[in-house]
């Protein structure tokens, strides 16, 4: 039965040529379609995933519970930028206990805060920049990609220093914030700090991702001082080598300007008081100690082939289990906006595919319809001579997935065409938006093996669905109509 | 002949159809019975209920009261799937206008109805098929597909059909209405040998006396009643009543 059904199907999609042609083109349209969309997007959203992961977000991030969600640099919601980011309590802990899973590749810790950034002696605008502070023993071994130095080097290890963005260097001055040069970094909403720090290097610039671009990166200590971490009992100092505290023992304006501090001179002629005697005590004075347990962030990559939303749940299960005050976010809580507006877009092309298969399925019913129309005495007397219902309806299903089928792929044929004429020439762009999207001025999309999947799978299911309500048509004919005259 | 030998028997049989809000009385109580080999003629004028007779017994139709008995099975109340069978077992169709499957060759026609019982044929049916394709005089035409055929031809493909599953009975409805007079004849002289030579009961609608002539029992219609029921003798031209 069933080869008699597969000779008799295909050699009626050959014989109903109007018909084999309005649903082909339909399906092979559609499929083309399904095939440039997906391989795209998915290209994209893959780019995209993989320049946050390599770079910046990881797979997972661990920070304090807050009431408003944190991005991987800091809140998410960006008029908050300078509102401190809570420290992560617990951070040994975690760091400890997700170090030590088998699934994670790697685990590296940071913290963020937004400084003013101004040039020794003040030639140059101040300019803002948003500082990761990261341990330079082991955060380039975890994102060996994540700091793109253009001019001047990174840390060699262990060293501090600061690695400017280039907005900031253009803000602040070229010359200014040459390597090798010092910049004063002053802290914004968290304290008034105010360290300098040697320029080691200048980041590339960062047009495909804006947010990247705001990034500068310094040693972890300076950043701590910055954000006025230190140890309230006076544990052993931590520090960075390297990483300067300027003015020496000077470590925030508070210390400087509180009242129990400055005295104001005599002001029928005395000489400026005791400010003098203030600044040349300060030098005295023990340096603050900072607590080198104070991160903000435990960033996690996950081993290639294990399971992110695993590693994740194991994670949030230690947290719980300990009643840790901490959360665990993943790579696309942190990636912001652009990632977010490649899934809607993505969201958005699934919805106009739906759209499309819906409106192909219609005109193939349509067609399919007329079709069995046609054939009613050929129906009938089938069922006449002996033909079952079952017959029937498998011949009409048969007919129509192998014409879906073969058109379907010949439309991914063609679409996987177009992808490789795409890669192979490059779709070059000075558009903002699009160099966001694509990751940079070319775009190469890589064929989307699941997106074929997704389309041949579509493309059958529009053959079957199509094909229901003719069968149904199909099925209403009455032997007896082989009889009628013609 | 008695109700037990009887290939076909009908009793007392309606039909009637609703047009609008009117009953039209297709069949309006008709009874006879049909003796195995038999080379029956149906006949009448249009709408005197010829097709509607022969949908009833060929089961692609049902009575809307009296019983049709088809070799010993009364088929009011089988199900679908039991008439299907009770079809493909017993009755074999011939169609005024052919109706052969456009897409298979002519031997591909023939073996259909086979191919539809069992999905393959043994070599004994093939052997069948090739004897039946023989006695329509296509063996060199087995390839062929319908388009590539004259009508004369298309009708001799669709007798070798219906004779493929070797019915007891076979209905043709007009068989000879869409071909011309002298291909009609070697038609119907086909239909004859074969209901001789394989002793097959035909049951043949037609309103040409020259084709009635060549039937052993006439059944002559009019406006849904039988109006003769006669046992021909054709090698005199006499007959008798019918039962």
């Amino acid at each position: 039965m069933t080869r008699l059904v597969l000779k008799m199907a295909a050699r009626n999609v050959l014989e109903h040529r109007r018909k084999s042609v309005t649903v082909g083109v339909i399906v092979a349209a559609a499929a083309c379609l399904f095939t440039l969309g997906f391989s795209v997007l998915d290209t994209a959203s893959e780019g995209i995933r993989k320049e946050f992961r390599n770079r910046i977000t990881g797979d997972l991030y661990v920070t304090a519970k807050t009431p408003k969600p944190l991005s991987a640099f800091s809140w998410k919601d960006m008029n908050s930028l300078t509102e401190p980011v809570p420290r992560l309590e617990g951070h040994a802990k975690i760091k400890s206990y997700v170090e030590g899973l088998a699934g994670v590749e790697s685990a590296t810790s940071r913290a963020v805060g937004v400084v003013q950034v101004t040039s020794e002696g003040g030639t140059g605008k101040p300019g803002a920049a948003m500082l990761m502070g990261v341990d330079t023993n082991d955060y380039e071994k975890a994102f060996p990609d994540g700091i793109r130095v253009a001019g001047g080097a990174s840390w060699t290890k262990g060293s501090g220093g600061l690695i400017v963005s280039d907005m900031a260097a253009g803000t602040v001055g070229r010359e200014a914030s040459k390597p090798g040069s010092s910049l004063t970094l002053s802290s914004m909403g968290m304290g008034s700090a105010i360290r300098e720090a040697e320029v080691l290097g200048v980041l590339e610039p960062e047009d495909s991702n804006p947010l990247l671009s705001l990034l500068s990166y310094v040693d972890i200590d300076t950043l701590r001082h910055l954000l006025g971490y230190y140890l309230e009992d006076g544990g052993e100092t931590g520090g960075t080598p390297g990483a300067k505290v300027a003015p020496a023992a000077a470590p925030n304006e508070d210390d400087l300007f509180s009242v129990d501090t400055v005295t104001v001179g005599d002001p029928a002629g005395g000489s400026g008081g005791d400010v003098a005697k203030l600044l040349s005590g300060l030098a005295d004075r023990e340096p603050p100690k900072i607590d080198t347990d104070a991160w903000q962030y435990i960033v996690v990559k996950v081993k290639k082939g294990a399971s992110v939303d695993g590693v994740r749940a194991t994670i949030e299960g230690f947290i719980k289990a300990r009643g840790l005050d901490a959360t665990v976010y993943g790579w696309l809580d942190g990636a912001g906006q652009i990632a977010s507006t490649v899934l809607s877009i993505k969201d958005i092309f699934n919805y106009i595919a739906a759209l499309i298969a819906l409106v192909a399925l219609l005109i193939i019913m349509n067609a399919l319809v007329i079709s069995v129309t046609e054939r009613t005495a050929e129906i009938g007397t089938m069922r006449a001579i002996g033909g079952t219902r079952n017959f029937v309806k498998e011949l009409i299903v048969t007919e129509t997935v192998l014409l879906s089928s073969v058109a379907g792929v010949a439309g991914m044929a063609l679409g996987a065409a177009g992808v490789w004429l795409t890669r192979l020439i490059g779709f070059r762009t000075d558009n903002f938006i699009f160099k966001i999207l694509f990751g940079g001025e070319v775009f190469r999309p890589d064929l989307s093996l699941p997106g074929c999947a997704i389309t041949l799978a579509a493309v059958v299911a529009i053959g079957v669905v199509a094909s229901l309500y003719p069968t149904k048509i199909a099925l209403r004919v009455s032997p007896s109509v082989a009889m009628q005259r013609d | 002949m008695t109700e037990g030998s009887a290939i076909v028997s009908l009793d007392s049989v309606k039909k009637t159809y609703m047009l609008g809000t009117t009953e039209v009385h297709a069949v309006a109580g008709v009874s006879f019975s049909l003796a195995r080999g038999d080379f029956v003629s149906i006949a009448g004028p249009s709408g005197s209920g010829k097709t509607t007779i022969l949908n009833m017994i060929g089961c692609i139709d049902t009575p809307s009261a009296g019983e049709v008995r088809i070799d010993g099975t009364i088929t009011s109340g089988l199900s679908d799937d039991e008439i299907t069978g009770l079809r493909s077992r017993t009755l074999g169709f011939i169609f005024q206008s052919f109706n052969l499957i456009p897409v298979l060759s002519v031997r591909e026609n023939v073996e259909f109805p086979l191919l539809l019982g069992k999905g393959k044929v043994s070599k004994e049916q093939e052997e069948w098929m090739d004897r039946l394709i023989e006695e329509v005089g296509l063996t060199d035409r087995r390839e062929h597909r319908p388009y590539e055929l004259s009508g004369g031809q298309r009708q001799r493909v669709a007798i070798a059909r219906a004779l493929a599953t070797n019915p007891r009975i076979i209905l043709a409805d007009e068989p000879t209405a869409n071909l011309d007079s002298k291909t009609g004849e070697a038609i119907i002289e086909l239909m004859r040998r074969i209901n001789r030579e394989f002793g097959t009961t035909f049951i043949f609608s037609t309103h040409d006396p020259k084709i009635v002539a060549e039937a052993d029992h006439v059944i002559r219609l009019k406006d849904g009643l039988v109006a003769e029921n006669t046992l021909a003798r054709r090698a005199n031209g006499g007959g008798e009543a019918a039962k």
